[in-house]
């Protein structure tokens, strides 16, 4: 798969080498993507999608790099999400847990649960209802323990897109149209290309999108 | 289970220095003593006291720091006489070492007489200038189960094998080991191993989680520690030559540590580590074999002090470096290897976090949501897209209990189990090709196909459609379809009336970019995955 970059923001400023303890490895090619950007550790990152156009699958490449660098994630709340995909894109899922998703558990109880994981997991991917019951806090505690926090905040259309959750970083993922590829031996659908476009927080202009 | 011999040297880092019988000074490491002459064992100061606490039993007690060469020098002598009974002890520190019984049991017979000839070798020994092991200082315990012997240690005791799981109960609790689990079980008035034997399983393990079943079974004697120890499938050696023979080597081992790290690396990304090995050093006048073990598991440091250690040792018995003529080579091979339950990766790639950090979070998560919602994926073989994903309970995975597949998993990280090697590719006619879709609907919501006409599209027995879908109608809204592929049908479980299926999948792009499968069976249309 390729991907592009949308506008990207220099989010972190002097980013340091991504084997350092200040950020989080990016693969390849995500890195393409996120061209002059790195994944602070502790901060909160907001992953808006409408449904399909990508968010699971730039999730994946997320956590590839992280895991076959000995970083364990956590997945809570995202019960659809198909983890052979994960494994696809190259996510060792050894070193990933979630929550049984055959199990049903309240949003309140998955909630608890993701904030528990905060204490020693490198990487907590959450939903935005679950983020939205508590965020400042969420945040606050990813923030002290140096795990990066993920909310993939999905919305049905557009006009829906909330803000409701504070972040450091928010990506706005959409990708390509998909189209049938020539042979099913080569994969029934042609790989697309996914962009990515960042907004950082400032301090005195919550929300600008940085050019 | 395996029977151990255990022995002890009671106070052999006293005779690092020449104290007479009227001085009062004990060693001091860590804060805590480790030696002591024979005045301050008289006067009621004990081993493993506190600095503090010697002093409080007598004030004018004089404290010295180890001597790591001369200990280094009387473990090697220890290690010689000890190597005359046999070949097979492994040495846990400058003090202590044990022997697996089944290892000697076919030339001594008897315990009695194993134990007489262990006393025999080492009481004859001149282990530093004329000075010889008290009987009393030589501490000899056999039984089943590592723990169960170094307790039989402390009172030169052998367990018969039926004796030994009542011999077990009746210990302290604190025989298990002094970390933060076996604390709280002696605040909640559990003091004896039989009291911890008693209480339920799954108490513990949601209280405890991995830990307290790990303490569980160490209790109940299903586990000895060190545990099962396996050898490496081909055996892990690292060495090293010389050109010319070294006399100084300290730095030379240490230029070695990336090297030994390499190997320690290997083992750890295939979930192991070592907790044995053995090291064949050559010098040029002599050569020195020696197993160590260490049962939190090697690292490449710790495996270059022990490499040090028994140069040192051996560069004593030549009286100083004037007759040390060198080192030549030396070799470690790693004899026993367990899966890494404990030992793993801080957040951001080191080794040198604190251990059990991820493991307490996936814990609490546990005692939250409740016993086994926490899991680990693993990806297998099926015709649906929601059976290609599976969860194995992670606290499963640490005890590799667990025999479903896993070799999709990694390997690495939570710790394999055994691995079914049918799963490797199998073929899976009928389920749905690379790339996997991002979403899969557990619930399957119902949608709607239509044609241009509006009438449903309906796929027949024989696999045919009738009418091209034109319209798909998701509970979030239409959509116009641009492009599909299939029907497959899919039959599977046929022999079996009750789990029997049959269905069709068709593929549809959809005018917004978007891909979905969907799934028709008896006239229904279901959304079971969306590609993203």
């Amino acid at each position: 798969m390729k991907t592009y970059s949308g506008p990207t923001a220099a989010v972190c400023k002097g980013v340091e080498d991504a084997s350092g303890s200040k950020t989080l490895p990016t693969c390849e090619r995500l890195q393409g993507a996120l061209k002059n950007l790195s994944i602070s550790r502790g901060s909160t990152v907001v992953v808006h999608a409408l449904p399909a156009t990508g968010s699971y699958t730039f999730l994946s490449l997320l956590l590839a790099e992280p895991s076959s660098k000995g970083i364990y994630s956590a997945v809570v709340g995202l019960d659809d999400y198909n983890f052979s995909l994960a494994a696809h894109l190259g996510v060792d899922l050894s070193k990933v847990i979630t929550v049984d998703p055959k199990l049903k558990f309240s949003e309140r109880e998955l909630a608890r649960a993701a904030f528990a994981l905060l204490d020693g997991f490198g990487i907590v991917v959450i939903s935005g209802r679950i983020a939205s019951l508590n965020s400042p806090r969420f945040s606050a505690k990813a923030r002290q323990k140096g795990a990066t926090l993920v909310v993939i905040e999905n919305s049905s259309s557009p006009k829906e897109i909330s803000y409701r959750i504070k972040a450091d970083l928010r990506l706005f993922v959409s990708r390509s149209p998909w189209t049938l590829s020539g042979s099913v031996s080569s994969g029934i659908l042609a790989e697309g290309e996914i962009a990515v476009q960042a907004v950082e927080r400032m301090e005195h202009h919550p929300g600008r999108r940085a050019s | 289970m395996e029977r151990f011999v255990y022995l002890e040297l009671s106070n052999l880092l006293a005779m690092c220095y020449e104290w007479g019988e009227q001085d009062v000074c004990a060693i001091l490491a860590e804060r805590k003593v480790v030696g002591l002459s024979k005045g301050a064992l008289s006067g009621g100061v004990a081993l493993g006291m506190s600095q503090s606490q010697a002093m409080s039993q007598l004030h004018h007690l004089e404290f010295y720091p180890r001597d790591v060469k001369k200990e280094a020098k009387i473990a090697s002598t220890v290690a010689d006489a000890l190597d005359s009974v046999s070949p097979y002890f492994r040495y846990l520190d400058t003090t202590s070492a044990y022997l697996p019984y089944r290892a000697v049991m076919r030339y001594f017979k008897e315990p009695v007489t194993l134990i007489r000839s262990i006393r025999e070798a080492l009481s004859q020994l001149d282990i530093s200038e004329g000075r010889r092991l008290d009987d009393d200082d030589i501490l000899i315990g056999i039984a089943d189960g590592f723990v169960a012997a170094k307790a039989a240690s402390l009172q030169n005791l052998v367990i018969p094998q039926d004796a030994n799981q009542r011999f077990l109960e009746s210990l302290p609790i604190t025989v298990l080991g002094g970390d933060v689990v076996v604390e709280t079980l002696i605040r909640l008035g559990i003091g004896t191993v039989g009291d911890f034997i008693h209480m339920n399983l799954a108490d513990i393990s949601t209280r405890f989680g991995v830990r307290g079943i790990e303490l569980l079974e160490m209790a109940r004697g299903s586990r000895a520690n060190p545990p099962g120890c396996t050898p490496p499938s081909k055996g892990v050696k690292v060495s090293f030559t010389a050109e010319s023979p070294l006399v100084g080597y300290d730095q030379v081992v240490f230029s070695q540590i990336p090297k030994l790290a390499d190997e320690v690396e290997k083992l750890r990304n295939a979930g192991l580590i070592a907790t044995s090995l053995e090291i064949s050093i050559s010098a040029s006048r002599s050569d020195s074999r020696r197993s160590w073990s260490l049962f939190s598991g090697f690292d490449e440091r710790s495996i270059a002090d022990r490499i040090i250690w028994q140069l040192q040792g051996m560069e004593e018995h030549f009286e100083g470096p004037s007759g040390w003529d060198g080192v030549n080579s030396w070799q470690v091979e790693f004899l026993d290897v367990v899966g890494d339950a404990g030992i793993q990766m801080d957040l951001f790639g080191s080794a040198k976090a604190p251990p059990g950090m991820t493991i307490r979070a996936a814990m609490k998560a546990e005692t939250i949501l409740g016993v086994n919602s926490v899991c680990v994926p693993y990806v297998e073989g099926a015709r649906s897209s929601i059976d290609t994903v599976g969860f194995s309970c992670w606290q499963e995975l640490l005890q590799g209990s667990s025999s479903r597949s896993k070799n999709n998993r990694g390997g690495s990280g939570f710790r394999g189990g055994p691995v079914d090697q049918r799963a490797g590719n199998p073929p899976w006619p009928g389920s749905i090709p690379n790339p996997p879709p991002a979403r899969v609907f557990r619930d399957r919501p119902i949608v709607k196909v239509t044609s241009l006409t509006g009438e449903v599209v309906r796929v027949n027995r024989r696999g045919g459609m009738v009418l091209s879908p034109s319209v798909v109608e998701f509970p979030w809204g239409k959509r116009v379809t641009e492009d599909f592929l299939g029907p497959w049908l899919v039959h599977q479980r046929w022999w079996d009336d009750d789990q029997e299926q049959r269905f069709a999948r068709l593929l549809v792009l959809l005018g917004d970019g978007t891909a979905h499968i969907l799934l028709t069976h008896e006239g229904l249309w279901y959304l079971e995955a969306s590609y993203d």
